[in-house]
Order: structure tokens, then C-alpha cells, then sequence
């Protein structure tokens, strides 16, 4: 099957998996902010992994391989190694990057450790259960638009909602506490939210495509603004423009009747070839502006210089 | 010669525990923790390369050489990138490692859509499988391989151990001195690669990160001294594989994953045990003892 342009208005599921991928970055690229200025870029990636044990106990727990009830227990799991990882950070001297990666490998561990112990049960309706986790763009349907836009919409309220709060506890902690507010609930907030994003995300790009929907479009968002608030719309917007694109590419560049492209894959392909243009380009930010802004300045100094001492 | 199975996975848990922990004690102590993850995903474009190169077969030499350059190459493009200026490390190296991933998964789709190239077996690996692989001497492969590994890594860190001390905590002064940390670093960073590589070969890529980050974090949560931690960190290596081995026997589960799972329980022994410790000794202060 051969689509162009014109068949996003009247395929069902192309208009699916587009619109669906389209939201997905949409909400993954405004959350990323905060992740990726508070140092934890690879939260998607630890939440993602640490969802695993969670989907395996609401399997065992339902029986049943109901996508709702499997999200709902990764999700809680997510929100689990994240908020452990929060209190490591807070009780100890080690570091975001030791304390992402301790929770993601020992949860993802235990994961396994079920999955194996689930599988050795002999319980047939268990097969799968890991292709979960590799994502499946093109099983979106129009019911998984809905919920994503009313999770997004949801998730997007909040941030906005609560711009100010989540502002200063994120840049000045210090301060925001002094002034009374709750940092460590709106730390855990913005985390719970992550969560949300990557739970989303995980049947549409999989574990490890998923970190790249969060920091990407926050990466390459950065390089063109200076504000928080300018930010999180860029971001979302990055995020929004990847999911889409990515989405329509990898349809549109599928060989006929092949498997096709992954849709995830393509999806962060775009997403880091948007980054990689924003590093370059920006203006300011930019390489290419830092290195015209040296050339003038040693240029500068080169005519100062043969002007000779006045 | 057959040794036993028990023997075996054992030996093979531990040797691996080993190998990843002399590096990983410093990857801990430089923030680079999740450059095992990272590494262990992005090896995929480089074992799909060493897989076509080699006319179609996994865990052979060239998907291993291919594995270890793309693990390499995440280093440098992610220290290139922080280098720049405009993007910390952790978000420069969450840019690289999923783009990497993401083009071998594509390439996978592209040409072996219709083959089985089992993803699963890389990342989770089967460390059961290991005594049915014997390479030199009769030796089972993966003791070789991941022993050769730790010999290394133990030469690198035992002869340059003053070295890496100095440059991990004082990278200013190791440069005064004549040092020269990047080089050391970028040595160090290496031996990860190489080790990741010949690690998940063995027993997948969730315990060789597990081994890299977790029992140096426990141990430094015990100790603030350098030799004690390397001390307590491969105890704590050696006791979780043997208690690990024993939960999955016991439980009928992945070894990998009970072995993590008990690498994550230490940890939390050790996190309250000090969180116990903080309070009392704050306590005390406040009484004025």
C-alpha cells in the first residue's frame, strides 16, 4: 500500500497512527523539559524499564492481557522506581545518574525474574507479553487517540495550571521552599506526570525509543529560547512535529506489502535530526552563531592590534 | 572435561560481577553511571553490521567487534555533544545512545524482517546457556572471554589506581601534575565498552548494567573510602550472584533477573541502614553530645 498526502483525510489508520504519534510528542516533548533540566534526561528511559514487574503482577493479578489494566500496573511501578530514585537522591550523596540507574536495572531485573517465573507457569495467554514493550505504532486506533488526548490534555492542564509553582521549585528549590512551597510534592508532580507520558508512549515507540521522546524536543527546544515557559511550547511543539512526521515517513517510505518502517524508530530519528539542527543553527545558542561570533571577534582584535597602540 | 552446570553459571555470574565493577566503582564516582545502558543499546546498529558482515550469524567475532565500535562511538558523539557546551552530559548521552538504537532497528526491519535476529537473547541474555559453550582448553566461552575482560580491568585499575583516584576527584590537579585525565578517562571508558560488550555476550545487558552501577552505589553508601568500597563492592557482587543463583533455582526464574533483584535489595539494606545512621548521628547533635 502505496499513501499520499491526501489519504491522511480519508484513511482510518493512517489518520490514527499520525494524529496518535502527533499527541504522543506533543505530551513527551513538553514533560522532557523538566527532566532534562533537572539533570535526569533518563528518567523516560528508567520509568520505561521499571514499568516491566508492574505489568507482569497486573497480569498475574487479572489474568488477562488488557492493555488498560497492564498500563495502569506498569504505570504504578514507574511511579514507584521514580519516587525511589527521588528518595535516594534525598537520603544519600549519590548522584541523578547513580540513582536513575540503580532503580531501572534491579526493577527491570525483578521484571524478568517474573516474566521468566510467568512464562515457566505455563500460562498461555502470557505469550507477548514482552512484545509490550517493543511498541506497536501501527496498532494505534482511534480509541487510543481519545485517551492520549485526554491524558495529554490532562497532563498539559497541570503544567499550566501550576507554570509558576513548578517553575521556581525546579530553578531555585531554596527559595521556593522558604517561601512554603511544597517542593519535594511538585518534584514528585512533574515526575508523576513523566510517568504518565512514558506510560503513553510505551505501546506506540517502545522502552528505549521512548527516553529520546522526552529529551529531544526539550534538547532542541532549549537552543532557540531562553524562557521556561517559551521552552515547554517549543518543546511541545518539536515533539508534535517528530510524532507526526515521523509517523507519515515511516508510512509513506514502507516498501509494498513489507513489514514497513518502525514507526518509533523513524519517530526519534526525526526528533534527534531536529536536535542536531537546533545545536547547529540556532541563533545565539547555535555552533555555527558561536563560531561566526569568534571569527568577528578575533577579527576585531586582529584590527585593534595592527591599529597599533594609541 | 565437563565442570558442572552450578559451577559454571556461578563462575561466569561472578566473573562477570567482577569485571564490570572495577570500572563501574569509577563510572559511579564521575556520573556516567548509565553509560552502561546506554552502550549495551546502541551496540545494536554495530552487532546488525558485524551480523551482515559475517554472513548471518550472532555472538560471532565480527558482531562482538561491531558491538564494541558502536558502544565507542555512544562515548565519543555523547562527549563531542556535552563538549559543545550547549547540552549537559546526561541529555547528550540520551540524545546518541536511542538514535543508535533506533537506526538499528530500522536497518534490522529493513533486511531482516523475514529472519529471526532475536533482540531478546541480546538484552536479557541466558547465562543458563553458558556450560553448553566451551571454548579454549575446554574452558567454558564465556569464562574466557568475560575472564580475559577482568584480568584487564583488574591490571588497568590495580596499576593506575593512584592515577584514576586522583583524576576522578581532582581532574585540575592530575592536570598540574602532568596527568593527563583525558587520556585516562578516555582509556577507562574504553575498557567499559569492551567489557559491556563481552559481559552481555554472556549473561545480557540488564546484569551487566546492574553490575556496573549497583554494588559500587551500595558500597559507597557504606564507606567514603575508595579501597573499602572496591572491597565492599565486589563482596557485594560475589554474595548476590550466589544468593541470586539461589532465588531463581528456588523460584524457577531468570537467573539475570533474581540476581539484579538482589543487587537492588542490598542496596535498599544499605540505603536505610544509612538513612538510620544520618538520624542518630543528627539526633545526637542536636543533644549537644
Amino acid at each position: 500500500m502505496s499513501l499520499g498526502p491526501a489519504d491522511f483525510f480519508t484513511d482510518y489508520t493512517l489518520r490514527s497512527i499520525v494524529l496518535g504519534s502527533a499527541l504522543l510528542g506533543l505530551v513527551a516533548g513538553t514533560l522532557g523539559c523538566f527532566s532534562v533540566l533537572r539533570r535526569q534526561s533518563l528518567i523516560g528511559d528508567t520509568v520505561a524499564h521499571a514499568a516491566l514487574p508492574g505489568i507482569c503482577a497486573a497480569f498475574l493479578l487479572t489474568g488477562t492481557r488488557d492493555t488498560l489494566g497492564l498500563l495502569v500496573g506498569g504505570g504504578i511501578s514507574g511511579l514507584l522506581a521514580s519516587l525511589l530514585a527521588l528518595a535516594i537522591l534525598r537520603y544519600s550523596r549519590l548522584k541523578e545518574d547513580v540513582a536513575l540507574g540503580v532503580t531501572f536495572s534491579t526493577f527491570f531485573g525483578v521484571g524478568i525474574a517474573l516474566l521468566t517465573a510467568i512464562g515457566q507457569s505455563g500460562n498461555a495467554a502470557q505469550a507477548g507479553l514482552e512484545g509490550f514493550l517493543f511498541g506497536q505504532a501501527a496498532a494505534l486506533t482511534a480509541g487510543d487517540v481519545t485517551r492520549f488526548a485526554v491524558l495529554g490534555a490532562l497532563a498539559l492542564g497541570t503544567v499550566a495550571a501550576l507554570h509558576k509553582e513548578l517553575q521556581i521549585s525546579l530553578f531555585d528549590p531554596d527559595y521556593a521552599a522558604v517561601q512554603g512551597w511544597p517542593v519535594a510534592g511538585l518534584t514528585a508532580l512533574s515526575t508523576a506526570l513523566t510517568v504518565l507520558a512514558v506510560m503513553l508512549g510505551l505501546q506506540t515507540v517502545g522502552v528505549v525509543l521512548m527516553a529520546a521522546m522526552l529529551i529531544a524536543p526539550a534538547v532542541a527546544a532549549r537552543q532557540w529560547t531562553r524562557s521556561l515557559s517559551g521552552m515547554l511550547r517549543l518543546a511541545g511543539g518539536f515533539g508534535a512535529l517528530s510524532g507526526g512526521l515521523g509517523a507519515a515517513l515511516s508510512l509513506a517510505f514502507s516498501p509494498e506489502g513489507g513489514a514497513g518502517l518502525p514507526t518509533g524508530a523513524v519517530t526519534v530519528l526525526t526528533a534527534t535530526a531536529l536536535a542536531v539542527l537546533s545545536l547547529l543553527l540556532a541563533p545565539g545558542r547555535g555552533l555555527l552563531a558561536g563560531l561566526a561570533r569568534q571569527r568577528r571577534a578575533r577579527a576585531r582584535l586582529l584590527r585593534d592590534l595592527a591599529g597599533g597602540p594609541r | 572435561m565437563t565442570l558442572p552446570f552450578d559451577l559454571v553459571i556461578l563462575g561466569t555470574a561472578v566473573l562477570v560481577a567482577w569485571a564490570c565493577t572495577l570500572p563501574g566503582l569509577f563510572l559511579v564516582l564521575r556520573r556516567q553511571a548509565l553509560l552502561g545502558d546506554a552502550i549495551s543499546h546502541a551496540a545494536l546498529p554495530g552487532i546488525v553490521a558485524g551480523y551482515w558482515l559475517s554472513g548471518g550469524s550472532l555472538a560471532t567475532l565480527p558482531a562482538l567487534v561491531g558491538a564494541s565500535l558502536s558502544g565507542l562511538l555512544t562515548v565519543g558523539l555523547s562527549a563531542l555533544i556535552a563538549r559543545s557546551g550547549r547540552v549537559k552530559e546526561d541529555a547528550a548521552l540520551g540524545l546518541v545512545f536511542p538514535a543508535l538504537f533506533a537506526a538499528g532497528v530500522i536497518a534490522v526491519s529493513l533486511n531482516y524482517g523475514n529472519v529471526h535476529l532475536d533482540l531478546d537473547a541480546v538484552l536479557y541474555g541466558e547465562i543458563a546457556y553458558t556450560p553448553f559453550r566451551t571454548g579454549w582448553l575446554g574452558l567454558p566461552a564465556a569464562w574466557v572471554l568475560v575472564g580475559g575482560m577482568l584480568l584487564v580491568n583488574a591490571l588497568f585499575v590495580g596499576g593506575l589506581f593512584k592515577e584514576l583516584k586522583l583524576s576522578t576527584f581532582d581532574p585540575g590537579l592530575a592536570r598540574t601534575l602532568g596527568f593527563s585525565p583525558r587520556l585516562l578517562s578516555g582509556a577507562l571508558l574504553t575498557l567499559v565498552a569492551l567489557t559491556v560488550v563481552a559481559a552481555f555476550d554472556a549473561v545480557g545487558a540488564v546484569l551487566v548494567v546492574a553490575f556496573l552501577v549497583v554494588p559500587s552505589a551500595t558500597a559507597l553508601l557504606l564507606t567514603r573510602r575508595l579501597g573499602t568500597a572496591l572491597a565492599l563492592a565486589l563482596g557485594a557482587g560475589l554474595s548476590a550472584s550466589v544468593l541470586g543463583y539461589a532465588v531463581a533455582l528456588a523460584l524457577d526464574a531468570s537467573i539475570t533477573g533474581a540476581v539484579a533483584g538482589v543487587l537492588g535489595l542490598q542496596f535498599v539494606l544499605a540505603l536505610a541502614a544509612q538513612a538510620l545512621r544520618a538520624r542518630r548521628v543528627r539526633g545526637r547533635a542536636a543533644l549537644g553530645r
